[in-house]
């Protein structure tokens, strides 16, 4: 399979240009993103189990040429991925992996503005769900609520059990069951699990 | 070969135990395990198993077909590289067929010595487990619920009992004595088709084999029937 039959209904261009940022929308310290500098490698499809993958990098760098990103961002789309929502069914599908933007320019709306445009284009390819690998801080973020992500079930059964143990190991007085996903506390998920694997239905 | 799969948790303490027989519409039997790993084991029944996760900063995958011998590898893969969980994967012979050895007389004695002979029962459970020699009519009267007082008070864990009895009326052929066996104590009788320990659909679980009957009762089950009591094992036969 070649990339535009992948990618369609949408082109690599247009892939490409969902990450050109409108710093009009960001804080001071972003305004001097370069959008001409920003790279963007994209991998042609390759098997993956019974899918095609496609891979992709991003790279956003200031007008002096220092990066925004301590590493590149990655994302990953398959054509017949399992869906977490729905494990019977395999659809197209779109990986959030790495998003790691350097500790100063935190907060000043790049990630705000960057996923509502990745999920449009998502979403224009044909994605019914994004699924979301979630390491290092991103294991308590991106279980807040205002990011609308999901756990599956097998999921969150498993790490109900980790979370059991985790506060028997902790000492607690009272063991406290977590009803939801964002009930399990920050200290819990940043030391007693290495991913997370969330999901948004679009 | 049917695999097993136990999954142990940072106390040592065994969190689930699972078999994958290929070949099976549900290939998957529980043995034991906590609510939380028997339930995430429910919710991947009839599907895939495709995970992700880091391991020593490394992006890997776990997957599996449903109906693979890969499946378990794949389930317990995941959870050490994900949670730390210690996990042991072991091939099992596929099912087994006690026969008593003739001069056991009436004393108990302790399941180690059928463990050579049944491989695929679950190895700690042994210590703790006795066989008691009982008549079949006694037996019988056991499984009907009618002498339920016939119980050894060995506790295997803090939220298991185990009954283990022989010489089942042989009158009966092993369909004949399942049916014996009273809803209180058998949720799902259907399940006792082959002469294998079986997970039912909830708590307590049977073994069966060709001569006699291996129930392991719940602390809820005791709960619910408080006319039960816990009686040691020789006084009881005696």
């Amino acid at each position: 399979m070649i990339l535009s039959d992948f990618l369609a209904p949408i082109s690599k261009r247009e892939l490409h240009e969902a990450y050109f940022i409108d710093m009009s929308h960001c804080k001071s310290f972003l305004r001097d993103l370069k959008n001409e500098y920003t790279t963007f490698t994209i991998n042609d499809p390759e098997r993956v189990g019974g899918s095609n993958r496609v891979t992709y990098a991003v790279k956003f760098y200031f007008v002096n040429h220092d990066p925004v990103l301590d590493e590149a961002l990655q994302r990953w789309l398959f054509d017949n991925k399992q869906c977490l929502s729905q494990p019977g069914v395999r659809a197209k599908v779109a990986y959030r992996l790495r998003f790691y933007c350097r500790t100063p320019f935190q907060r000043g709306g790049l990630a705000t503005q960057l996923l509502l445009r990745e999920e449009g284009v998502f979403k224009k390819w044909g994605a019914r769900e994004i699924q979301l690998l979630a390491m290092d801080a991103g294991r308590w973020v991106w279980t807040r609520p205002k990011f609308g992500y999901q756990i599956a079930d097998f999921d969150m059964h498993s790490l109900r059990q980790q979370y059991l143990d985790w506060q028997r190991s902790q000492k607690m007085t009272s063991i406290l069951i977590a009803a939801s996903l964002d009930d399990f506390p920050r200290a819990f998920l940043e030391s007693a699990v290495n991913s997370l694997c969330l999901y948004k239905i679009i | 070969m049917p695999l097993q799969l136990k999954v142990y948790n940072e106390f040592d303490e065994l969190l689930l135990h699972v078999e994958h027989v290929q070949g099976d519409s549900s290939p998957l039997r529980i043995y034991e395990g906590t609510a939380n790993l028997r339930h995430a084991v429910k919710s991947l029944e009839g599907y895939d198993f495709e995970r992700s996760a880091i391991v020593a900063g490394e992006l890997r995958q776990f997957s599996a077909k449903w109906d693979s011998p890969d499946f378990l590898a794949a389930l317990g893969g995941y959870w050490s590289s994900n949670f730390g969980w210690r996990t042991k994967l072991t091939e099992t012979a596929p099912s087994f067929t006690f026969v008593m050895p003739p001069d056991i007389g009436t004393s108990n004695i302790m399941l180690s010595s059928l463990y050579r002979q049944n491989p695929a029962m679950p190895l700690e459970r042994l210590p703790l487990l006795e066989v008691g020699r009982v008549s079949g009519a006694y037996a019988e009267a056991l499984i009907r619920g009618e002498m339920a007082h016939w119980i050894p008070e060995k506790i295997v864990s803090p939220s298991e009992h185990f009954i283990t009895f022989n010489e089942i009326d042989v009158r009966a052929n092993r369909l004949d004595i399942l049916s014996l066996i009273p809803p209180s104590l058998c949720i799902d009788a259907s399940s006792y088709v082959t002469n294998d320990w079986y997970e039912l659909s909830s708590e307590p679980t049977f073994g069966v084999c060709e001569q006699f009957v291996i129930a392991e009762v719940s602390e809820g089950l005791w709960a619910e029937k408080p006319s039960l009591q816990r009686l040691p094992l020789q006084e009881a036969v005696a």
